[in-house]
């Protein structure tokens, strides 16, 4: 077919209009991106930072201050406009009021209920003398401290005390386990919870997701087994994190129910030879860190298998060949030349599943984990601790633990007020701690990926 | 028409079974250092090689040559069992290592591939340091010492003719390393383990004719010590570098002699056609 000129010429212009269209589409996909993730932060940044809702929520005495006027008697206050709550008899907490006199704020029997929204109240007074009937002796208008004319009586609010005036992520909130109280709460038992936790994890699940992967990839025979078990490990990639939960509960918390009439007692004696404690293990295990390992371990390790195959399969066949070719057996070709060039891969599987496993709080909780938890693991306060009692290292992974996403979800669970503010502090800790994990990882990788290039 | 007719003698094998050319011997310079007695080599049911009856001279380069698929890499391959990798693969005949048949139960493979190092069409450097390539081969043989390492390390590159432009930077990756200096490497690196055969696939398709002719010195050099056998498409290079020539052709050897007369003087029209550029 023979185009004419015009045609051809057309053709070209919208072909390079589509691409343009589309390179912007892409580009407004990536600030949209870049918007809800600076939306996300700032949120939960300016939740953690604010102050809170301080002690304002408790009824405030007013008090007169300034000269007292020349009056005859009792002067009397007229509110006619007030932002920020509302005056009340102390008597009847249920009624606003809008009409008292002096002799009632300086008895203490009116009482004014700041509604917490805002830092300090506003309002309009109108002030007179009730025995002369001259009135008004005058309106003020923006009542706040240091606002009030001081020729006049005026009833005295301050604004509330904020609860915690530099943010509620304080070195006290990493330091101090949970508590009922927001001001008292703290993340310390969760961090050191979901640590333990994630390190459990790892050491459970890299051996043994990168030993199936090159099992899979290096040794299996393509059989019609190998494509189930290949199949079937897909699929559980791809299970809900909560049927994981059930799983967990099951099998280690509860051990199948094999132990409920009578507890078991395992006495690990072994340790005194090395010189520890004895440490007696309860059988069922219970909602200790060990089953959330396992658990959290179950449910990283098609993931963490699935990209390892990746990583093992991308490495080119001609790299095997040339160790063969140098008199390497299959296993020390696997060990020294194929493992190491596919560890970026492996690495990057292990980091993305383990993220996954420490943000998880469904099958934590499903196991039984409780948020109100104030000592960390195995109750160790310290490194100066932890030389005294090596013990404690053993004894931590069948201790009782919380977790930092069951922290952050028992609080935005809270009924009372100031724990929104807590749980973002909580959300940033939990967020720096996976930054932190995913910062060493990528460092690791990029160690050895710096020999890789092909 | 002819050219189909001359071809289609070559795809059809012969209905009593021998072949129909017994290809003349190799005029002999002492005993063979390898040789393949009525080998044939099957990818599963697929038959690669039809009776290889070839003799490889010790320190000489004999240089294979034919058309593409004709099975020459197949056969180099053969002679330290590279094959093996590849699921469903089979041998008959015998290959015979110093009158040793490599194929017999009792041959450890490993120390088999140990005697007859290759190096590959494309170069293939493992993402390591320059010292952990060259290093991989003793180090998997039980070399620990560091001192006997680094003697080794530096021999190899020497006799690769790489070690005066990598010896300050030995710890970097050899994947920084140029197309032809990482074929040299790969040289360097099957000569590590002291090898007495080397087998080359093709180590100089992917380079410049600057690095070609460097590979071609480094050839050269290697023989005084080394028995080489070369696969390769260029016959200017065949014909430079290789005492002896051996030309295959649909799994079968068409034709070996000495180099000079191979190229000048074939005895088969086949050789002739293929050389002077008429087919393949």
């Amino acid at each position: 077919m023979k185009l004419g000129n015009d045609v051809y010429e057309r053709r070209l212009i919208w072909r390079h209009r589509i691409g343009l269209c589309f390179e912007w589409l892409c580009r407004l996909a990536t600030m949209g991106a870049l918007a809800m993730l600076v939306v996300l932060m700032g949120s939960i940044f300016s939740s953690a930072l604010s102050p809170g809702r301080g002690s304002g929520l408790a009824p405030v005495t007013l008090t007169e201050t300034g000269k007292s006027l020349d009056t005859e008697g009792d002067v009397t206050y007229t509110v006619s406009k007030v932002i920020g709550g509302d005056f009340y008899f102390a008597s009847d907490p249920e009624e606003k009021i809008k009409s008292f006199s002096g002799s009632e704020v300086r008895g203490g029997k009116v009482v004014f209920n700041h509604n917490g929204k805002r830092a300090a109240p506003v309002f309009d007074l109108t002030v007179s003398d009730k025995s002369s009937g001259k009135e008004p002796i005058g309106k003020f208008k923006g009542v706040g401290p240091g606002q009030i004319p001081s020729e006049c009586p005026v009833p005295d609010v301050h604004p509330p005390k904020p609860a915690k005036p530099w943010g509620w992520l304080t070195l006290s909130f990493l330091t101090h386990g949970n508590s009922d109280d927001p001001l008292q709460a703290g993340i310390m038992a969760g961090f050191w919870g979901s640590v333990w936790l994630i390190g459990l994890t790892g050491l459970m699940v890299v051996p043994v997701g990168v030993g199936a992967a090159l099992y899979l990839e290096e040794y299996a025979k393509p059989t019609s087994l190998t494509k189930f078990i290949q199949l079937n490990i897909a699929n559980l990639a791809g299970v809900p994190s909560i049927v994981y939960g059930i799983l967990g509960f099951t099998v280690f918390s509860r051990m199948f129910g094999a132990f409920d009439q009578h507890e078991t007692i395992v006495s690990l004696k072994f340790l005194q030879g090395l010189g520890f404690k004895p440490i007696d293990i309860v059988l069922p295990l219970g909602p200790v860190i060990l089953s959330g390992a396992c658990t959290l371990a179950l449910l990283s390790l098609p993931v963490v298998i699935i990209t390892s195959q990746e990583a093992l399969r991308s490495i080119p066949a001609s790299l095997r060949h040339a160790a063969y070719a140098l008199g390497a057996t299959k296993w020390q070709t696997i060990w020294h030349q194929v493992l190491p060039a596919s560890l970026p891969g492996i690495l990057t599987g292990v980091i993305l599943s383990l993220s996954r496993a420490i943000g998880e709080a469904a099958p934590i909780a499903v196991i039984g984990v409780a948020a109100h938890l104030s000592y960390a693991p195995g109750r160790i306060t310290g490194i100066s601790d932890l030389v005294q009692n090596p013990d404690k290292l053993i004894r931590a992974p069948f201790d009782r633990f919380t977790a930092l996403p069951t922290l952050v979800y028992s609080w935005v669970n809270e009924a009372s007020p100031n724990f929104e503010h807590v749980a973002a502090a909580g959300i940033i800790v939990l967020l720096a701690t996976l930054l932190m994990m995913n910062g060493m990882a990528i460092f690791i990788r990029q160690r050895f990926q710096q020999w890789n290039r092909w | 028409m002819a050219l189909v007719k001359r071809f289609t003698q070559f795809v059809e094998p012969p209905s009593d079974g021998s072949i129909a050319h017994v290809p003349e011997v190799a005029p002999s310079l002492g005993p063979p250092k390898i040789e393949t007695r009525g080998m044939s080599f099957f990818y599963g049911t697929k038959q690669a090689l039809y009776d290889i009856n070839l003799q490889i001279q010790s320190r000489a380069v004999t240089a294979l040559i034919g058309p593409s698929g004709c099975g020459k890499s197949t056969y180099l391959r053969s002679l330290n069992r590279m094959n093996d990798i590849i699921e469903g693969t089979r041998v008959t005949g015998e290959v015979l290592l110093d009158g040793m048949e490599i194929y017999s139960r009792d041959v450890d493979v490993v120390s088999l591939r140990k005697r007859v190092g290759m190096v590959f069409q494309k170069s293939t450097p493992f993402p390591k340091s320059i010292f952990d390539n060259i290093a991989f081969g003793p180090r998997i043989a039980g070399e620990t010492s560091k001192s006997e390492l680094q003697g080794i390390v530096e021999r190899s590159l020497k006799q690769a003719a790489l070690w005066n432009e990598v010896k300050d930077r030995l710890k970097e990756s050899a994947m920084a390393l140029s197309g032809g200096q990482q074929q040299r490497l790969c040289i360097a690196r099957a000569l590590a383990t002291n090898p007495e055969v080397i087998l080359m696939d093709e180590p100089a398709s992917a380079l410049d004719p600057a690095s070609t002719a460097r590979i071609e010195d480094l050839i050269f050099e290697l023989k005084q010590n080394y028995t080489i056998v070369i696969v390769t498409h260029n016959m200017q290079q065949a014909a430079r570098i290789s005492e002896m020539t051996a030309f295959f052709c649909v799994g079968r050897l068409v034709e070996i002699g000495q180099t000079k007369q191979l190229f000048t003087n074939p005895t088969q029209k086949e050789t002739e056609d293929y050389i002077t550029g008429r087919f393949g």
